[in-house]
């Protein structure tokens, strides 16, 4: 699903990818762990195209990355779901508008759309919120409306930074089983966190960085 | 998944939802924009229905340069006649027409609706008028120079030249017109300007939503597309007021025109804005509103943070 072939990325003077290469499968879910600063959200970046590496390649499925046109670029970004660590909703729309918001942005068939924001809603508990604004919600609740939008238009790869930064323990675990449930539906994922306790509790991959080196997992 | 890169004709019709939705968020100052562009546009809009106005109120007839020789009161029919003949063979002279007081007094209680003005007086105050007409290319030191001579009979009272009246009105419409001319096309920048300023604004406070768009996998079309309309939506509401403004602006300055025109001889049908005139701003706020929007609905795409 996921192979990187020899991946840098430098800002300037500062490496923040040296030489990382790995593959994960379809279907499997993993881990990057690693302290703060240590080349996490970079790695991710490349994924979802917001920079290309200064060397290597990045191939997700079909997609070498490097090769998007314009055109592609919009095509593969529907393949995948982010979820942020701040989820970043749109304050002054409600959370069905801001689940939508993928498949409206994508020109989806507009007639299914109400069905899959419902599905999506459904998935992370919070049918009955739909009509609500951000504001009046708990921060969990906003990562889960977070979650919901990024698999909305149900995307092969869910990549998430820090999903569970904000949250306590008890929320964490719970968006974990969140994460787990998409995998067990066939989804690719890869959850960066530098939160040591949260990946212990899992049974999954964990891939590491350190200095932007892959010191675990390749 | 049934995905389409444009959308089609659903997504635009959601766009211009979303763009009033965008404008119902804040009222004031996008009133304020539309007003301001209402403002510009009609200012060119309005100037130029009164110069049209002002066009018809220069005598097709002052073109030609001419004399109006005003003939002593006590002048007999005979000795008028025979003027007349004696300008006519002047050189230069294109036409002499006699106007008397009676005729005079007649065409102006007319004109001016007052059909008691002529009862008003026991004797009447005007005199008789010969129009001597000059050819068209007859140099200004002749003409001069035959009002001179004129001046001098004993049957005249005294003569206006109207030559140089008739010329400086026009070429202060001329000049009026390159004015206005040069006041539309700052109009179009400042619009354009206006529009490209707000619209940057607008698609900064809606950076993250942008964003976000083009993370799922939105085209940057869809991202731009509300902005523009946002852009075309006020473009055609200054337009439309605009359009307003240059209607009222044409019936208080096209009423006294009007009236001057007709006292002058013409039929004054043309003063007034025409549905061209009301049409122009709408389409010009509107293409401007939309390309002032397109211009600046450039975006780029955050990193994660
Ligand atoms: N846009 C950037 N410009 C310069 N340096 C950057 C930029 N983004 C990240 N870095 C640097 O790259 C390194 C890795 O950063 P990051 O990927 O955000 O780490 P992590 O997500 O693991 O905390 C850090 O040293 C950071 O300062
Ligand atoms: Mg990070």
């Amino acid at each position: 699903m996921i192979e990187f072939q020899n991946v840098s990325k430098r800002y300037g003077a500062r490496v923040a990818l040296d030489d990382v290469s790995f593959r994960l499968d379809p279907g499997e879910m993993s881990f990057l762990v690693g302290h703060s600063g240590a080349g996490k959200s970079t790695l991710l970046r490349q994924l979802i195209c917001l920079e290309a590496p200064s060397e290597g390649r990045v191939l997700v499925g079909n997609f070498d990355l490097r090769r998007l046109t314009p055109e592609q670029l919009p095509i593969y970004r529907r393949k995948v779901g982010v979820v942020f660590q701040d989820p970043q909703l749109l304050m002054d729309r409600s959370v069905y508008d801001n689940v939508a918001l993928p498949l409206q942005a994508s020109g989806f068939d507009r007639k299914a759309i109400p069905h899959r924001v419902e599905a999506a809603l459904q998935q992370v508990d919070l049918t009955e919120l739909a009509g609500i604004l951000p504001s009046a919600l708990s921060s969990g609740q906003r990562q889960r409306v977070g979650i919901a939008r990024a698999v909305v238009h149900r995307p092969a790869l869910l990549l998430a930074d820090e999903p569970t930064g904000n949250l306590d323990p008890d929320l964490s675990k719970k968006i974990m089983k969140l994460f787990t449930q998409f995998r067990n539906h066939g989804v690719t994922v890869l959850i960066a966190t530098h939160e040591q306790a949260l990946v212990e509790s899992q049974p999954f991959r964990v891939l590491r960085l350190d200095g932007g080196r892959l010191v675990e997992g390749q | 998944m049934s995905v389409s890169i444009h959308g089609g004709y659903h997504a635009h019709w959601e766009a211009l939802l979303d763009a009033l939705w965008r404008l119902r968020k804040d009222p004031v100052r996008h009133s304020a924009g539309v007003l301001v562009m209402a403002i510009m546009l009609a200012l060119p809009g309005v100037s130029w229905v009164a110069l049209r106005g002002l066009d018809l109120l220069i005598p097709a007839e002052a073109l030609t340069p001419g004399i109006s020789v005003f003939l002593q009161k006590d002048a007999d029919e005979a000795a008028l006649e025979g003027l007349a003949d004696e300008i006519n063979a002047e050189e230069g002279v294109f036409l002499v027409e006699l106007v008397t007081a009676d005729r005079g007094l007649q065409a102006l209680s007319e004109l001016a609706g007052l059909t008691e003005l002529a009862g008003a007086f026991d004797t009447n105050p005007l005199p008789d008028v010969l129009r001597v007409l000059l050819a068209p290319d007859t140099e200004a030191g002749v003409s001069r120079e035959l009002a001179l001579r004129l001046e001098g009979d004993p049957r005249v009272e005294f003569v206006r030249l109207d030559q140089g009246i008739s010329a400086e009105m026009r070429n202060a419409l001329v000049l009026g017109q390159r004015l206005v001319m040069v006041l539309a096309v700052m109009v179009v920048a400042a619009i354009v300007l206006v529009v490209t300023g707000a619209t940057r604004i607008e698609v900064t406070r809606a950076r993250a939503e942008i964003a976000l768009v083009d993370l799922v996998g939105g085209t940057m079309r869809y991202a731009r597309r509300p902005f523009i309309y946002m852009g075309l939506l006020q473009g055609a509401g200054g337009g439309f007021l605009a359009a307003g403004f240059v209607w009222l602006g044409a019936e208080l300055v096209g009423a006294p025109l009007s009236r001057l025109v007709v006292l002058y001889g013409e039929t004054g049908s043309a003063i007034g804005a025409g549905w061209f005139d009301l049409l122009l701003p709408l389409v010009v706020g509107t293409a401007l509103g939309g390309l002032g929007a397109r211009l600046a609905a450039r975006t780029q795409s955050i990193a994660f943070s």
